[in-house]
């Protein structure tokens, strides 16, 4: 097959760094459906970068940690501008750990529109979390 | 991190519909009638009409895709892929890619990034990773092209 030259060919451009301290954990065990679920608390945290700096309000992440050493991230929050309005980001990933730590994973934003961060929810974002840190540098697809 | 090519894929599209769930809130939904990928150490078809693309429509005319299908390997892996993404445009291309015209790739933002579930074997490394992509609209399909994070 050859491949479109036409295409537009993305890159990474490092957009925030979103700062995370980590509250209550719970392993909820093995599911029936295959894996071991345990959920963690977001307790505080701030987002900052690209002219936007805001407050973590409320967030979980939860992994599903499988038997061929991949689990699954999944993490909800919502942070507070302090002129934009709240912003609730969502992300889903992977991890080569079976226990909460480095991950990589897609970022969605969702803004009200009219907010002057509203352009979040026109971009795709990756972010990472290398082992051992609690912040998550968080890029924008170009 | 970097970006490490992965595999492109070609897809031709069923009739696209509409519904219109509320005042403010549209769902698309368009089958994938057939298409192909491939890329290093991989190729070969979608499963016709295994799935498709689930859009939430923006007032805008843009898209906030939801998409869901499998892959078939050459040699008989069978592949689930998921994807979100966002196409993002000015309203005049909007128009223009409604319109099934042809328009340059280049001239609106069509991002994504699939998620993979493979088999054990030969192809799980699609598991273990993160992938960003990009798309292009064309009149019946689209073609994507899809990159590793590394």
């Amino acid at each position: 097959m050859s491949q479109d030259e036409d295409m537009p060919t993305p890159s990474l451009d490092p957009a925030f760094e979103l700062e995370l301290d980590h509250g209550a954990e719970w392993g909820i065990g093995d599911l029936a459906t295959g894996g071991q679920r345990w959920v963690r608390q977001l307790a505080s945290g701030r987002l900052s970068g690209r002219g936007l700096a805001a407050g973590l309000e409320t967030g979980t992440e939860t992994w599903l940690s499988r038997r061929d050493g991949v689990s699954v991230v999944e993490m909800a929050l919502v942070i507070q501008t302090a002129h934009g309005g709240p912003i609730r980001m969502t992300g889903t990933g992977v991890s080569g750990l079976n226990r909460l730590g480095a991950l990589r994973m897609n970022v969605v934003f969702e803004v009200a529109e009219g907010s002057p961060h509203d352009w979040l929810a026109t971009r795709v974002f990756i972010a990472e979390r290398r082992d051992g840190e609690t912040h998550l540098s968080i890029f924008e697809v170009l | 991190m970097k970006l490490e090519f992965a595999l492109e894929m070609r897809i031709s599209l069923g009739e696209r519909m509409h519904i219109k769930v509320a005042e403010d809130y549209t769902r698309g939904a368009v089958l994938i009638r057939s298409g192909t990928f491939s890329g290093p150490g991989l190729s070969g078809q979608i499963v016709p009409m295994s799935g498709g693309d689930f859009p939430m429509v923006r007032a805008d005319g843009g898209g906030r895709f939801e998409s869901q299908y499998l892959l078939r390997t050459d040699d008989g892996a069978v592949i689930l892929k998921r994807s979100t993404g966002l196409r993002h445009a000015p309203p005049d291309v909007v128009a223009r890619l409604l319109a099934g015209e042809p328009v340059d790739p280049r001239s609106y933002y069509m991002r994504m990034t699939p998620r993979f579930e493979a088999p054990e074997g030969p192809y799980d490394w699609l598991n273990r990773s993160i992938f960003v992509g990009a798309g292009r609209r064309n009149p019946t399909g689209s073609v994507f092209r899809f990159w590793k994070v590394v």
